[in-house]
C-alpha cells in the first residue's frame, strides 16, 4: 500500500515537472523568441516582447491547458460510465455536435458572447451524444464497437455539415469560426476569462464524482446491492462529461483524441482508481495540448499547425493499438 | 453456366423472374435519370445555359461565351463526374464481394484518404511531375492503406464492424496529415487545387484524359469479375471446391478495385461513402446477383455523383461547395443505418 501511494506521488511530481517544462517551452517559443531572456524574466522584456508574452502567449497557454484538462476529464468519465475504452468525446459524437451548434449559433447570431457559445455548444454536445447513443442501441444493448462506429459516422456527417455552414457563411464570419477545427491560435484573454470559472466548476465537480465513478465501474448488481443509486449517478456523470466536452469545444474547438489518450495514459500511470486517475488525466491532457500547440508552432515556422491536428496524428495510432489488442471489450 | 446453375438451384423461378424485371426497370429509370443529370450538370453553374442551348451546343459550336464555358469547363467536368462516380461505386461492389463485408468500401478501407495523401505528397515533393504519374501515385497510396488496414484486421481477427472502425480512424489520420501538409505548404498551387474534401470544381480535359484509360480499362475488366464475386459470396470453402484459385483471384479483384478508387480520387478527391451507398442500396433490390449489381452500380454511381455535382451548382452557383461534403452528408446517416443492420454478427464486441 505504501509502495502504491509512493508510486502515485512520484507520477504526480513527474507530470507536474513535465507540465512546467512544457509551459516554459510553450511561452518562450514562437516568432518572438523569449528563450534568451528566460532567466531575467519578466523585468527586462521590451514592450514588444511583453505584448507577445502577456497578450498572445499567456491566454493561449491558459486555454490550451484548460481545454486539455476538460477533454481529458470528459473522456475519463465517458470511458468509465460506458465501460468502453473507445468512448471518447470525439468518438461518441459529442464534440462534433458541439462544434456544429457553436458554428450555427455564431452564424445566425454573430454577436454571441463567449459564454453563450459555450452553452450552445454544450447543448449540441448533448444532441450529438443522444443521437449516437440511441442509434447505437439495439435491444437495449450498446456494444462498444457499434457505439464507436455510430459515433464516428455521425461525427463525420456533422462535420461535413459544419464545413458546409462555414462555406456558405458570410465572408466576414466564416474564417473567424475556423478555430472550431481545433486550435488555440488567436485566443485572447476575454475568451479565457469567460470560460475559466465554469471550467473550474465542472472540473471540481468531476473530481467530486471520483468515488462514484469507482462504484459505477463495478457490475450494476454489486453497486445496487450496496445501496448505490446507479441510475441517478450514471446520468449525472454523463451530464458532467458532456458539459465538460461542450465547454472544451467552445474554448479551443475539437482537439482530436485528447479525450481518448489522456485517460488511457493516466490509467497506465496511476491505475484505475478515479480519485487519482481523474486529476492525473487532467494533468496529462493539459500537458498534451500544451505540447501539441508548441510542436505545431516549432515544426515549420512561420506556419502553424493547429494543436488538434497534432493530437490527432499522435492519437490515431494509439486508438488502433487499443482496437487490435481488443482490450476495450469488458476489461476496459 | 456455373452462375446460372447457382441461381436456379438457390431461388425459385418466379423470384428470379421478378428480380429480372426489377433489374430492367431500375436500369431504365437509372439511365433516364442519368440523361437528366447530365443535362442539368451541363446547364447549371455561374453562367446558366438553357437546355435547348445545351442541345444545340452539343451539335455545333457557335462561338458565344456559353459555347466557351460549355466546351472548356462543363463538358469535361460532367465527364469526369460520370467516370469517377462509376469508378467509386464499382470499386465498392468489388470490395464488398471480396471481403464479404457489406460495410467495405474505398473510403471505409482507408483507400480514398491514402490515395489523396500520396497525391498531395507527390504534388509537394515533385511539383513538375507529368500527369502520367498521377494515377499510379494515387494507386500506391491507396494500396498501402488497404494493405495496412486489411492486414491489421486479418492479423488481429477483427469483426466486420471493427474493420470499418479501423478504416475510418486511419482515414482520420491520413486526413489530418493531409491537412497538416496543406497548412505547412500553402504556396503549392497544384496541391491546393486538389481538394481534400473531394470536389470537381475546375476540372478540364486534361484531368479527363489522364484518368480515362485507367477507369475505362478497369470498368471493362470488372464486367468479367461478376463470376468470381458470385462464387466468393458462397464462402471460401465452396469457392475452392468449385476450382477457383481463391487467393489469386481475390488479389486480382482487389487490385482492380484499388485502381478504380485511386483513379477516381486522383481527379475528384476522396469523396466518402460513394462505394458504400450505391451497391448497398441496390443490393436490397437485386440481391447478390453480381452481374446485375455491377451494371446498376455503374449507372447509379455515375448518376449520384453527377447529380450531386449539378445540384450544388443549382443551389449556389457562386460559391463552389465541394461535392464531397454533400455526399458525406448523405452517406453518414446511410452508414449508421448499415451499421445498425449489421446486428447479428456481434453481440458483445
Amino acid at each position: 500500500m505504501l509502495d502504491t501511494s509512493h508510486h502515485i506521488r512520484r507520477c504526480f511530481v513527474g507530470l507536474a515537472m513535465l507540465f512546467i517544462v512544457m509551459t516554459v517551452w510553450n511561452l518562450t517559443t514562437g516568432e518572438v523568441s523569449l528563450l534568451n531572456s528566460l532567466w531575467t524574466m519578466p523585468h527586462h522584456l521590451d514592450a514588444y516582447q511583453k505584448i507577445a508574452l502577456y497578450d498572445f502567449r499567456m491566454p493561449r497557454w491558459a486555454m490550451a491547458g484548460l481545454c486539455g484538462a476538460l477533454f481529458a476529464a470528459s473522456g475519463t468519465i465517458l470511458q468509465t460510465v460506458m465501460r468502453n475504452a473507445l468512448a471518447a468525446p470525439d468518438i461518441v459524437g459529442v464534440t462534433a455536435g458541439a462544434a456544429i451548434m457553436a458554428v450555427l449559433g455564431l452564424i445566425v447570431f454573430p454577436s454571441l458572447s463567449n459564454i453563450e457559445v459555450a452553452w450552445l455548444s454544450s447543448a449540441g454536445a448533448f444532441g450529438g451524444f443522444a443521437l449516437t447513443y440511441f442509434l447505437a442501441r439495439i435491444h437495449g444493448q450498446v456494444s462498444p464497437t457499434r457505439l464507436a462506429l455510430t459515433g464516428v459516422a455521425i461525427g463525420a456527417s456533422l462535420l461535413a455539415g459544419e464545413h458546409f455552414l462555414l462555406l456558405i457563411a458570410p465572408i466576414d464570419i466564416g474564417p473567424s469560426l475556423s478555430f472550431i477545427a481545433g486550435t488555440v491560435y488567436g485566443v485572447d484573454w476575454s475568451r479565457v476569462k469567460a470560460l475559466w470559472p465554469w471550467a473550474l466548476l465542472l472540473l471540481s465537480l468531476a473530481l467530486c464524482l471520483g468515488r462514484s465513478l469507482d462504484l459505477l465501474a463495478l457490475p450494476d448488481e454489486t453497486a445496487i446491492g450496496i445501496g448505490f443509486p446507479v441510475k441517478r449517478m450514471r446520468g449525472l456523470s454523463l451530464l458532467v462529461a458532456v458539459l465538460l466536452a461542450g465547454l472544451g469545444v467552445a474554448g479551443a474547438g475539437i482537439l482530436g483524441f485528447v479525450g481518448l489518450l489522456a485517460p488511457q495514459i493516466a490509467r497506465v500511470l496511476v491505475g484505475a482508481k478515479h480519485q487519482v486517475r481523474l486529476p492525473m488525466a487532467m494533468l496529462v491532457g493539459a500537458v498534451l495540448v500544451i505540447a501539441a500547440d508548441t510542436l505545431g508552432r516549432v515544426i515549420a515556422p512561420p506556419m502553424e499547425l493547429p494543436a488538434g491536428i497534432v493530437t490527432t496524428i499522435i492519437g490515431v495510432p494509439y486508438f488502433l493499438w487499443l482496437l487490435i489488442r481488443g482490450r476495450h471489450c469488458g476489461n476496459y | 453456366m456455373l452462375e446460372k446453375a447457382v441461381l436456379t438451384t438457390s431461388i425459385p423461378r418466379s423470384a428470379a423472374q421478378m428480380r429480372q424485371y426489377y433489374f430492367w426497370g431500375l436500369l431504365f429509370v437509372g439511365l433516364g435519370l442519368l440523361v437528366f443529370a447530365i443535362l442539368l450538370s451541363l446547364a447549371s453553374g455561374p453562367i446558366h445555359i438553357s437546355f435547348s442551348h445545351v442541345l444545340s451546343l452539343l451539335e455545333s459550336r457557335d462561338g458565344s461565351v456559353e459555347d466557351l464555358v460549355f466546351h472548356t469547363s462543363r463538358l469535361p467536368r460532367t465527364f469526369v463526374a460520370l467516370l469517377a462516380g462509376a469508378a467509386f461505386a464499382v470499386a465498392g461492389v468489388i470490395m464488398q464481394g471480396v471481403t464479404r463485408n457489406p460495410l467495405a468500401c474505398p473510403s471505409l478501407l482507408g483507400i480514398n484518404q491514402g490515395a489523396a495523401l500520396s497525391m498531395i505528397l507527390m504534388l509537394l515533393l515533385l511539383p513538375n511531375i507529368t500527369t502520367v504519374f498521377f494515377v499510379p501515385t494515387a494507386f500506391l497510396g491507396g494500396l498501402a492503406a488497404a494493405v495496412l488496414i486489411y492486414g491489421m484486421t486479418t492479423i488481429a481477427g477483427l469483426s466486420t464492424l471493427q474493420l470499418a472502425l479501423a478504416g475510418i480512424i486511419v482515414n482520420a489520420l491520413f486526413h489530418a496529415v493531409s491537412r497538416a501538409l496543406l497548412i505547412l505548404y500553402p504556396t503549392s498551387a497544384q496541391a491546393v487545387m486538389f481538394n481534400i474534401m473531394g470536389s470537381l470544381a475546375g476540372r478540364t480535359w486534361q484531368e479527363f484524359h489522364w484518368v480515362l484509360p485507367w477507369i475505362a480499362v478497369c470498368l471493362f475488366l470488372s464486367f468479367f469479375l461478376h463470376r468470381p464475386l458470385t462464387i466468393f459470396a458462397l464462402g471460401q470453402e465452396k469457392a475452392i471446391g468449385l476450382g477457383v484459385s481463391a487467393r489469386a483471384m481475390q488479389c486480382f479483384c482487389m487490385l482492380i478495385a484499388v485502381i478504380l478508387a485511386a483513379a477516381a480520387v486522383s481527379v475528384a478527391g476522396p469523396i466518402p461513402f460513394m462505394g458504400l451507398m450505391v451497391p448497398s442500396a441496390l443490393r436490397y433490390v437485386v440481391g447478390n446477383h453480381y452481374k446485375q449489381l455491377m451494371i446498376l452500380s455503374m449507372v447509379y454511381g455515375a448518376l449520384l455523383l453527377t447529380l450531386s455535382d449539378a445540384l450544388i451548382r443549382v443551389m449556389n452557383p457562386v460559391v463552389e461547395i465541394p461535392v464531397g461534403l454533400v455526399v458525406a452528408l448523405m452517406g453518414g446517416p446511410f452508414f449508421v443505418f448499415m451499421a445498425r443492420a449489421q446486428t447479428k454478427e456481434e453481440a458483445t464486441c
